[in-house]
């Protein structure tokens, strides 16, 4: 039965699975932006909600409509009216964290927040009202939650709401995903940098710097350079002599230098900013370069955001009266090329902003792990966009660069958007899920994994606490350390993580090498099981019923009412 | 020697409070909108029952003798003259007098009763239509000094719900009573007959993000379901976040249909506005009350309007409702409008009436007396 409510809701394509008595539901959903686009916002704040709200989508076509409210406050009591004349029961499901949604009594509200940390946060955030958890999830009629973990940091808050766990649906295809293949490999054409591995036979510090070469905004070095004058001769003594002192200097006398190094370029007409192929400055461009070095040292930190934003608008106009348009630098992105995958794979999906993910143990256990394999590859698949790629593989470059380990085994950083048929067609190619995060609210791509039949290694806190045993994954010990949640402004320790034990970490990774390497049985049998697991866990039907049962909590209070108590 | 209003009927059973002291400072704008205007009607309102005395900061300030303390008079002249007299240190405060302050406040009591005017919580809900300065102006009253308030009142349910999940405010503390109109409370300031024209819409806010005008504009320059002769008066000052330029562009947008922007009008005008529009239009993306609606149902004129927040407990004969980031529903409340009945002015006086926010207000402070002495502890903690 085809039904619509207003004129962009999408169409049930099956019939409601309520009673017939009942209304089937018009879910109205409110999420984060990134929804309208996900590829550009991957990686930007609570991008996951997007694909949360993606997996649900087929589940909520089992129950009813849904419809995507972009500005709830000011949509969604209209599209309740409309969604309730047109025979539909209301529900407003919001896939947000809880200092975004949006609350009124217009209609009953179904909380989606995700959360990994053992404690919700009980107090305002210095004047800032919406950042109390308790509170807003006092007034949300039912808290679905994704673990378990997540509805008894509720319980422990003392939430008042009915509380329901409600996994996130896993796709069928990640099911039907056929069983690893040690001979099936997979090429595609994407953006990535490659670190190490036999094929390409180029030694890692070499590998690292080439294919980081083209994130730098350095310029190639010219040919007819005449040699270093005198003046060359002391500023590379210099700058060595910093370089060999910088480990032991402090922050701000680090800054120090830069600015007083600025200042001399500046002065000299050759400030970090000039282009070399410009030629010399004229005396008025160094008087403004020299300025501009002034302002931003010493002035500008004094000044108010709304004062820095004024005498910004003030020189775009002086320099647009003089006929220069603002210059916008946009970073390079890594280039494309063919990437091929194959033999023993470990993958990881992780967003490197987010210091939950804990890349430094991955990274080192790894490397040091599989030192001498060539034939093992790490994928570290971000989820980055291409305004913070660059920034983020220079990060990541700098990490790896620092740990200065010699090996022969691969690894592949994948920045490049992938679709969902070039994500499962990865996790085909993919041996071991790994995961090394230390709070983890529900961790899609490795419950995608898991119904795919690839076992992980990772550890079983928060919400993998639900899904993770000896049984699908070599499980990485790990311990609870304090820490602070990670978006209060005044990082007040008041809630803990999960400390991985790096030496199991490593441990877990060679037994699970050996598993494939020696004992191709008992890897299968953690492959079925794993599918096993997940599909009594999170396959759309189990889900789609957990849904019913928490929307069976939803209050009888008649759509458009004026308010909660009164 | 202090002159206060001369109209008030004291009646202890009603509260326990005596003299008003009225917190001054948003009757000091320099054009009275919207809280302004709400401050300058609930002063009025409250000096027919109890002798009201403004003040601002730790000074009274004295009110001129023979100030006009009748509802139907311009009311930024009646502000500017309320608030231009003599403005002594406060000093001698009554035991019973009830403080009222109608937008911000500080943390610091200074009388025995205090109550919070609670307007919206679009700062928090619609932060990207406010500046960042008005932002932390009002998450700091939501977060902090509204705690020292006995008593809140919330110009509609929307906000009192809003207050449940937005502000550290115990909900029963909270009461709720909707504004009366903004001008004309008694009779028509414009009293001469003024004929209506079916193909002027009226608009009266002003011109800022969250009052949503580029949206209603975009619709009027485009839409199919209005006559070609439609015209649009847009009555209210540029605000803040908001382009001159690209609201100019609208003007001549449309070949034959007219966008006037009139910029501030004085009350009398407004009122001979109002008696003229065919129509009155109200897209903004959340509010806590909605003054213009109720003035333009009480003019006569029917109301297009945004179904969300309090504008939904406007839902009434003479209303059409649409959603305001969707242009394809206002074609359809247009059409509503041609065949909507007009509005009950009678039920609209009985359901929005300033006498009835003064006797609520009052009354709150004699029944929950054990509330009240809580909040005195907590203040004192």
């Amino acid at each position: 039965m085809d039904r619509d409510v207003g004129s962009r809701v999408h169409v049930a394509s099956t019939p409601p699975a309520r009673p017939k008595s009942t209304r089937p539901y018009a879910f109205l959903v409110s999420t984060t932006g990134c929804a309208r686009g996900i590829s550009r916002h991957l990686g930007s704040a609570a991008y996951s909600y997007a694909f949360v709200f993606e997996a649900f989508k087929p589940v909520l076509e089992q129950l009813g409509v849904w419809r995507l409210v972009d500005r709830p406050e000011s949509s969604l009591a209209f599209a309740a009216r409309r969604a309730e004349a047109e025979g539909f029961q209301p529900v407003h499901l919001a896939f947000h964290p809880l200092q975004d949604i949006y609350l009124t009594p217009a209609v009953p509200t179904l909380a989606f927040p995700f959360w990994e940390f053992p404690e919700i946060p009980t107090r305002d955030f210095g004047v800032d009202t919406r950042q109390n958890w308790l509170r807003i999830s006092n007034a949300v009629d039912v808290v679905a939650a994704a673990c378990e973990f997540t509805a008894d940091a509720f319980r422990r808050a003392g939430a008042r709401p009915p509380l329901h766990v409600v996994p996130v649906p896993l796709p069928d295809a990640y099911f039907d995903l056929p069983a690893w293949d040690p001979e099936h490999v997979w090429t595609l054409n994407c953006r990535h940098l490659t670190w190490g591995g036999e094929p390409d036979v180029v030694p890692a510090d070499a590998a690292a710097t080439a294919s980081t070469r083209a994130t730098k905004l350095e310029p190639e070095p010219d040919a007819n350079v005449s040699p270093a004058s005198w003046k060359r001769k002391l500023w590379n003594l210099g700058r060595r002599g910093f370089r060999a002192v910088y480990p032991w200097l402090s922050p701000a006398h680090v800054d120090r230098i830069g600015k007083l190094k600025t200042g001399l370029l500046a002065l000299a007409g050759r400030g970090p900013a000039s282009n070399p192929h410009e030629g010399p400055r004229s005396l008025g461009r160094r008087l403004y370069h020299a300025a501009r070095s002034t302002y931003n040292a010493l002035i500008r930190p004094w000044l108010s955001p709304g004062a820095v934003a004024g005498v910004t608008k003030l020189k775009v106009r002086l320099m647009r009266a003089l006929g220069r348009e603002p210059i916008v630098v946009i970073d390079p992105l890594l280039p494309s090329s063919e990437l091929t995958l194959g033999g023993l794979v470990y993958t990881s999906v992780f967003n490197l902003g987010d210091r939950r993910k804990n890349e430094t143990d991955l990274l080192t256990a790894f490397l040091l792990a599989f030192q001498n394999r060539p034939d093992v590859t790490l994928v570290l698949k971000l989820a980055t966009n291409p305004t913070r790629e660059h920034h983020e593989v220079n990060l990541l470059s700098h990490l790896y660069r620092s740990l200065g380990i010699r090996h022969r085994c691969r690894v592949v950083v994948i920045t490049e958007f992938l679709s969902d048929e070039r994500m499962a067609a990865l996790m085909r190619v993919t041996s071991y899920y790994l995961n090394t995060s230390r709070a983890e609210g529900a961790c899609l791509p490795l419950q995608q994994a898991l119904a795919g039949g690839r076992p992980a290694v990772a550890p079983a806190h928060t919400a993998m606490s639900d899904f993770i045993d000896d049984a699908v994954a070599f499980v990485v010990d790990s311990h609870p350390e304090p820490t602070y949640w990670p978006h209060d402004p005044e990082r007040r320790i008041e809630t803990a993580w999960d400390r991985i034990v790096w030496s199991s970490l490593r441990d877990q990774l060679l037994a699970s090498a050996a598993v494939v390497d020696r004992d191709p049985d008992r890897y299968r049998e953690l492959a079925e099981s794993a599918r096993t697991r997940m599909r009594s866990y999170a396959a759309r039907d189990v889900v789609a019923r957990q849904l019913e049962a928490a929307l069976a909590k939803l209050p009888d209070r008649p759509v458009g009412a004026f308010a909660w108590a009164s | 020697m202090i002159a206060h209003s001369p109209h008030f009927a004291s009646s202890a059973a009603e509260s326990p409070v005596g003299d008003v002291f009225f917190d001054a400072n948003p009757l000091l704008d320099k054009h009275l909108t919207g809280i302004g205007r709400y401050a300058a009607r609930l002063a009025l309102a409250l000096s027919k029952r109890r002798r009201v005395r403004f003040f601002a900061g730790r000074r009274e300030l004295i009110t001129p003798r023979g100030l006009d303390w009748s509802p139907d008079q311009d009311l930024g002249r009646w502000a500017r003259r309320a608030t231009s007299g003599r403005r002594p240190d406060l000093a001698a405060i009554p035991d019973d007098a009830l403080g009222v302050y109608c937008c911000l406040r500080p943390s610091e009591r200074l009388f025995r009763y205090e109550a919070s005017v609670l307007h919206d919580f679009t700062p928090q809900v619609v932060p990207a239509t406010h500046t960042e300065a008005t932002r932390g102006l009002f998450n700091g009253f939501c977060a902090v000094t509204m705690k020292s308030s006995d008593v809140a009142l919330a110009v509609s349910h929307s906000t009192k719900a809003d207050a449940a999940w937005l502000a550290d405010f115990n909900p029963d503390r909270v009461v709720v009573a909707h504004s009366g109109p903004s001008l004309c409370v008694e009779r028509c300031l414009h009293a001469a007959r003024v004929p209506r024209r079916a193909e002027v819409g009226l608009v009266v806010s002003t011109l800022e993000p969250r009052k949503n005008p580029e949206f209603l504009l975009d619709w009027f320059t485009k839409s199919d379901a209005l006559p070609d002769h439609a015209e649009l008066w847009w009555v209210g000052r540029l605000g803040w976040l908001t382009s001159r330029k690209r609201l100019r562009k609208f003007e001549c947008a449309h070949a034959t249909r007219r966008v006037r922007f009139l910029g501030v009008v004085d009350d009398e005008t407004l009122c001979r506005l109002y008696q003229a529009a065919g129509w009155a239009a109200y897209p903004s993306l959340y509010e806590g009350f909605g003054f213009p609606v109720v003035d333009a149902l009480r003019h006569g004129a029917p109301v297009l309007t945004a179904y969300h927040s309090s504008l939904r407990e406007f839902d009434r004969p003479g209303v059409s409702f649409f959603d305001p980031c969707d242009p394809s529903t206002l074609d359809e409340a247009w059409a509503q409008l041609q065949s909507t009945p007009l509005p009950d002015r009678a039920a609209l006086d009985r359901d929005f009436s300033w006498d009835r926010v003064a006797s609520t207000l009052l009354r709150a402070f004699a029944e929950p007396a054990p509330m009240l002495a809580q909040v005195r502890d907590d203040s004192a903690a």
